[in-house]
């Protein structure tokens, strides 16, 4: 009888341990999930910003055309600025498109009303806002001397924790 | 029983090492992207403050801007180096080189003496009558 007893207890602590260590495997593994995909959607946010910051950093910088800004929305701007040092003015949009399927938007880039590049999706938020000489938020474009960009992203598989990343600056570029 | 809680503590500290290493990677990884980060927002800023220096320098120089080339400046953990070239009373072409940290970068900029009000932007690089005019950031 005891052997049986014996049996059935190295039975069940050989069965707890393969529990123990399955489930701490599935959990270990769900966590670095979270952190590489939060990892990844930080780096990817930051290279979106990087290149909105590099191409309004330029804005009026050899420019031919009699204004810098030819609109400003909250999520629309277009400009003018010699962007590659080529001499030649460049025009350049950036814009979100919201996709109401996934609730999400995208954030693309327009150079010379060519075919827009898709810089990045699954923005739950993407803001623009325009400041004057004195530093006051404005919707004039001709009065537009520094630009707030506002990225905010959804992580992708993320269930807890950070679920979202947030680009957030301000640029004074030297020209305007 | 003895070597069973052997195996469930051997296997337990394995998963769990693994992982912690792996995740302890990943963050590495993050931190290392925002420290490259941090050097070229500050590369960026001791451009401009390099600017408004050398700007300063040709400000002050009375005219006689040849004397004023490739000027170097400890700034910090950075250096600025900054070049003047085609001087005259009244403009000069004007190159600011920043590196810190092994993170360069280039700015050019035109600057130009005015008689009449100066353009003011939030953050426009003016010292006296002397204006940077045409301000491009290379892309490193």
């Amino acid at each position: 009888m005891s052997i049986f007893l014996d049996l059935i207890q190295s039975l069940f602590i050989r069965g707890s341990m393969v529990a123990v260590a399955l489930t701490l495997t599935v959990t270990m593994n769900n966590a670095l999930y979270q952190k590489s995909q939060l990892n990844f959607a930080k780096g990817q946010v930051e290279v979106v910003g990087d290149a909105m910051y590099a191409d309004l950093l330029q804005a009026n910088y050899n420019n031919s055309v009699a204004h810098v800004f030819c609109y400003a929305y909250a999520r629309d701007f277009r400009f003018h600025g010699d962007i590659n040092n080529d001499g030649v003015t460049e025009r350049v949009r950036y814009y979100g498109v919201y996709d109401a399927t996934t609730g999400y938007w995208s954030l693309y880039r327009e150079l010379e009303g060519g075919v827009p590049l898709l810089m990045g999706k699954r923005f739950s938020s993407i803001t623009f806002q325009y400041y004057d000489a004195k530093g006051k938020i404005t919707a004039d474009p001709s009065l537009i001397k520094a630009v707030r960009v506002n990225l905010v992203q959804g992580v992708e598989g993320a269930t807890e924790g950070f679920t979202q990343v947030v680009q957030n600056f301000k640029i004074y570029p030297s020209n305007l | 029983m003895g070597s069973s809680k052997v195996v469930l503590v051997g296997a337990t500290s394995l998963i769990v090492g693994i992982y912690a290493l792996s995740i302890k990677k990943v963050e590495s990884n993050y931190v290392a992207t925002a420290m490259k980060r941090v050097q070229t927002v500050q590369a960026d800023r001791l451009a401009e403050a390099g600017m408004r220096f050398a700007l300063n320098r040709i400000a002050n120089s009375n005219g006689s801007l040849n004397k004023l080339t490739k000027i170097g400046k400890k700034v910090g953990d950075g250096v600025v180096n900054f070049d003047i070239s085609n001087g005259t009373p009244s403009s000069a072409d004007l190159t600011v080189t920043v590196d810190i940290g092994g993170v360069t970068k280039t700015v050019t900029a035109h600057v130009e003496r005015v008689t009449g009000s100066i353009k003011r932007g939030l953050k426009s690089i003016h010292r006296g009558q002397w204006i940077v005019t045409n301000y491009y950031v290379h892309q490193g």
